[in-house]
């Protein structure tokens, strides 16, 4: 309980930050994060009572965050970044992943048990929509200011994400199989310092003054 | 490797990597700032040259202005006086004075042709129109009509169109030289050389006059005018040498790029 408190906190701050500035949020887009924000919350909340309430796994319920999560990135990105092949690129990517997750978790029947490839391919995914968006902000021949660009932080705290859990996810069933983090407090400690650094970036992304957009 | 040892060096390369993301980001940072600084220059450069552009449009047509207030008080205004008196005299003679009205006709014709003259000058397609030495070529007639300075213009190598743009400050920047001349030089004979390079429109104007120390405090205090045609050069990608000898005479050269 304690576990799920301290690594809920920080996303707590940064629903609650872009749900007070909603209506600031610019481009619209941005608006979709409070929503994708509060279906985490519901994920992770639920997913932890379901399996302390009916003593199940809830494995399922992971498995379908890692759909909501890795297309709703991915989307984004499609949707930012300026470059035509680029956003192509994003495109293709998102459909081949749909196509793998319902290889994997229907067809393949893996539904109830965590599948950490698909999810390991999905953050593969995101990493590489970041590293787009960002060399997209470099190459962008217009003036830009990081300090008043939302999406360049929230690009940050989502790649500082990816990046700290995807060696970990590599090794999952490794890990799991041969029981190397028994209690699964590594991981915990990882995943707390991960969503309080990626949280955070999101904080700042949202509170970013106005300015840019009268820039843009 | 240990199994048990496989987790710390996760833990570890998960470290590094996030470093080594830290590291990009910040390059990331730099690298913007430096373009933005770019950006910003080039921004303020772009607005520097057409503020020297709309100033040179001023200019010239405020030159326009004055070269044809001064074409209509010197001729058409003297050739319409001179008609005027030619028809008051043939309204007291009784008979037709043939001579007098073939005269008349003469200087109706000459008032047409200066006044068809000023209208071409007035036209504002002229500048985009014509080329750049046909624009001096028109310039060096109306000085040489002074004749206060002997004026001729050549031109080396094949012509090469120029932004128009570009021409307008260029032809700005001659206008500019020439009155420097006619103010200060004292010279008799002046000289246009166009050169056409394969990169580069070199444009040198060289005087016989009084020159000047190009050290001298005078030459950086009060030569303003030599110092607008050095930083308009500058804006259009190009530069100006001011070279000056005391009783020899002074050249300057523009060097402009085509593009």
């Amino acid at each position: 309980m304690q576990d799920l408190i301290i690594a809920t906190i920080p996303l707590l701050i940064a629903l609650t930050i872009s749900c007070f500035r909603y209506h600031l949020l610019e481009p619209h887009r941005l608006r979709l994060f409070t929503w994708f924000l509060m279906a985490t919350f519901i994920v992770q909340t639920s997913g932890y009572f379901y399996s302390l309430a009916f003593k199940k796994s809830n494995h399922f319920i992971f498995n379908l965050y890692t759909l909501i999560e890795y297309t709703f990135y991915p989307y984004i990105f499609s949707k930012t970044v300026k470059a035509p092949f680029t956003k192509k690129l994003i495109k293709v990517a998102l459909l081949g992943f749909v196509l793998f997750y319902i290889y994997q978790i229907f067809l393949r029947g893996q539904f109830f048990i965590y599948n950490s490839l698909t999810s390991n391919i999905g953050e593969f995914l995101t990493l590489i929509c970041c590293l787009c968006y960002f060399a997209d902000l470099l190459m962008d021949d217009e003036l830009i200011v990081f300090f008043n660009t939302p999406m360049f932080w929230i690009t940050t705290g989502i790649m500082f994400a990816a990046v700290g859990d995807f060696l970990y996810m590599s090794f999952f069933d490794y890990i799991v199989n041969n029981n190397l983090d028994p209690k699964g407090h590594i991981y915990s400690i990882m995943e707390t310092a991960l969503s309080i650094i990626e949280y955070g970036f999101f904080c700042i992304g949202f509170t970013c003054k106005k300015t840019w957009i009268k820039a843009n | 490797m240990d199994k048990s040892e496989l987790i710390l060096a996760i833990c570890l390369v998960t470290l590094l990597v996030l470093l080594l993301t830290v590291f990009m980001l910040f390059m990331l940072f730099w690298q913007r700032a430096k373009s933005n600084r770019f950006i910003n220059e080039r921004e303020t450069m772009k607005a520097s040259f057409n503020e020297q552009l709309l100033k040179s449009q001023l200019e010239i047509q405020e030159q326009s202005f004055n070269t044809i207030s001064m074409e209509i008080h010197d001729n058409v205004g003297q050739t319409l006086s001179v008609l005027k008196v030619q028809l008051n005299i043939m309204d007291q003679q009784d008979a037709m004075n043939k001579t007098l009205l073939a005269e008349a006709k003469q200087n109706v014709s000459k008032a047409m042709t200066d006044l068809r003259d000023i209208a071409k000058s007035l036209s504002s397609d002229r500048v985009q129109l014509s080329d750049l030495p046909d624009m001096v070529r028109h310039e060096l007639q109306r000085i040489n009509q002074t004749g206060i300075i002997q004026v001729s213009l050549n031109t080396v190598g094949d012509e090469q169109a120029i932004k128009n743009e570009n021409k307008l400050i260029l032809f700005r920047m001659i206008q500019e030289a020439f009155q420097n001349i006619i103010k200060h030089a004292d010279a008799t004979t002046v000289t246009v050389d166009f050169i056409y390079d394969t990169d580069n429109l070199k444009i040198e104007i060289t005087d016989n006059g009084k020159g000047f120390d190009n050290q001298a405090s005078t030459y950086k205090q009060h030569g303003l005018g030599l110092q607008n045609i050095v930083k308009r050069a500058a804006i259009i990608g190009g530069k100006a040498i001011v070279d000056s000898r005391i009783d020899i005479g002074t050249t300057i050269t523009i060097i402009t790029p085509y593009e």
